[in-house]
């Protein structure tokens, strides 16, 4: 094998190892870094940086409507999402560091929770969301943040245990091999 | 004297009633294995009778026409005994040259086949053993002595794939890198000839990504539409179509998780060879649960090749095409390597 390729072995082989070994890692820090720019934009427009504050805007817009009186204020400047989903991410985050602690303190299983349960926690979310964009009803800061926290935490009960059954058997197999 | 198990190949002492490794009944010795692979060694003077007589074989790992071309090659895995020998006759009678290789012999063969005849077809791993090579991803296409043309051609090829043609023919390369891993050659980059052959080859997953990749578009483009009538009516009366714009956004954030499917659906439409195949989603979703880990960093690798491929911008943006033909051959490689398990286990 010629040297060039014998490096991108290499290479690929550490890629692998290290999503293996730090997936869990990676997405906490992706995850904080999705929160701490939601926070960080009104805080930079507190600061006196309206451009760096408009490009953190500007990162969330076709994510989120960022319609002002649906977010939640932050030091005197509406967050970059509304907070409907600033609740799921930060939720999400949170199982994620609570998956982190049990996996370091515990060496039991964390049962992933089937996908029914899933959509079950999503309605109240649905329900929210539908009827008030029928103009039903005008939904509530407290009411968006519980519907999204219900989904954030509902993902990642689902997502981070099966991540770590798949990983965990990736280990194995390099373990036997 | 030792009995061998016929499920794993174990040597076990004699008088064992089960194997010590997997656990299976053992079968008094001197009994046939149950189960053989089917290894056409020479398609012989008339190729074209073989393939007629694999025409309709349920269950070869490649369609007819490919697997003649491949041989030496397993042709079909795990078949029952006598069935293997069965088509072992047909063949044999239409000039070729058979060997059944007896299912728990075969990695033993493997490891004492001769280096200098290579390039002989690798033994399957099983879903025991198997361990992705995600290196070999990386660095099969440079170990090619003409990676460097077999790029370019593949960048000229992207390039093309403004007119579509030029994507359905790399598709087919493509398809033929994972069958060519799939069946264990050492060779996997194939040859930029008969490229009409290239596009019959991708007219198939061409479509299977397209399909795969409309729950993102449809509600995207919705979503751009809806966006673009609600700037032009302004901020009164364009407001709601804002909001249903935002909703389509999310739909197809929805829509792109069906991504996550695809190369289970790859996988399918390669083991079994129908389009269908790639659709029929408790098969794809028995792949994903079976192979969770494996799976997931498939996709991971994948990803993190794609966007290594995005660099090849700094060769004069063009050499973005070259690069991403790169990474898309490294992506169906680490598919073919799935390919390669799936094919006997689901």
């Amino acid at each position: 094998m010629n040297p060039f390729a014998q490096g991108m072995e290499t290479f690929g082989e550490r890629l692998a190892g290290f999503l293996t070994r730090h997936w869990l890692a990676l997405a906490n820090g992706a995850l904080v870094l999705i929160a701490g720019i939601a926070v960080l934009a009104p805080y930079l427009q507190h600061a006196r940086h309206p451009l760096l504050s408009l490009i953190c805007y500007k990162a969330f817009r076709l994510l989120c409507h960022q319609k002002a009186e649906r977010c939640f204020i932050v030091f005197g400047h509406p967050m970059a999402v509304c907070s409907r989903c600033f609740a799921v991410y930060s939720s999400f985050l949170l199982i994620g560091l609570a998956f982190a602690s049990w996996q370091m303190l515990t060496k039991r299983r964390w049962e992933e929770i089937p996908l029914w349960v899933l959509g079950v926690l999503a309605m109240p979310m649905v329900i929210d969301g539908l009827t008030q964009l029928a103009g039903l009803r005008e939904s509530t800061q407290v009411l968006r943040t519980i519907t999204g926290t219900f989904v954030g935490a509902g993902v990642g009960l689902f997502v981070y245990p099966f991540l770590a059954r798949a990983f965990q058997e990736v280990k194995t197999i390099e373990k036997r091999a | 004297m030792a009995i061998i198990c016929q499920q794993c190949g174990t040597e076990n002492p004699e008088g064992s009633q089960f194997c010590s490794k997997c656990w299976a009944p053992l079968t008094p010795t001197g009994e046939g294995p149950k189960e053989y692979d089917v290894k056409l060694v020479n398609a012989g003077a008339n190729p074209q009778a073989v393939a007629a007589v694999l025409r309709g074989v349920a269950g070869l790992i490649s369609d007819p026409e490919h697997l003649v071309s491949l041989a030496p090659c397993v042709i079909l895995r795990s078949a029952p005994a006598q069935a293997a020998q069965d088509l072992a006759a047909k063949l044999e009678a239409a000039g070729a040259q058979v060997e059944l290789i007896p299912k728990y012999a075969l990695s033993a063969q493997a490891k004492e086949a001769p280096k200098a005849e290579a390039p002989a077809p690798q033994a399957a791993p099983t879903a025991e053993g198997f361990k992705m090579d995600y290196g070999k991803a990386f660095s099969f296409f440079f170990e090619d002595k003409d990676w460097f043309k077999k790029m370019l051609m593949g960048g000229l090829f992207n390039l093309l794939g403004m007119v579509i043609v030029g994507t359905i023919i790399n598709t087919g390369y493509y398809i033929r890198v994972m069958r060519n891993v799939r069946d264990g050659l050492e060779e996997v980059l194939p040859d930029w000839e008969n490229i009409g052959g290239l596009l019959s080859d991708g007219f198939a997953p061409w479509g299977i990504n397209v399909i795969y990749l409309l729950p993102y578009m449809i509600p995207y483009l919705v979503s751009q539409g809806l966006s673009f009538v609600g700037t032009a009516l302004g901020d009164d009366k364009g407001a709601m179509f804002h909001v249903i714009s935002l909703c389509c956004s999310c739909g197809a954030l929805a829509g792109y998780l069906a991504l996550i499917l695809l190369p289970a659906a790859l996988v399918n439409y390669v083991r079994v060879g129908t389009f269908g195949a790639a659709f029929r989603f408790g098969e794809l979703f028995q792949i994903v649960k079976k192979y969770p880990g494996p799976y997931v960093l498939i996709l991971l690798v994948s990803w993190a090749m794609h966007i290594l491929g995005g660099f090849g911008v700094i060769a004069c943006c063009i050499g973005a095409l070259a690069t991403y033909f790169w990474s898309s051959c490294g992506a169906y490689h680490l598919y073919g390597q799935l390919c390669r398990v799936v094919g006997e286990e689901i």
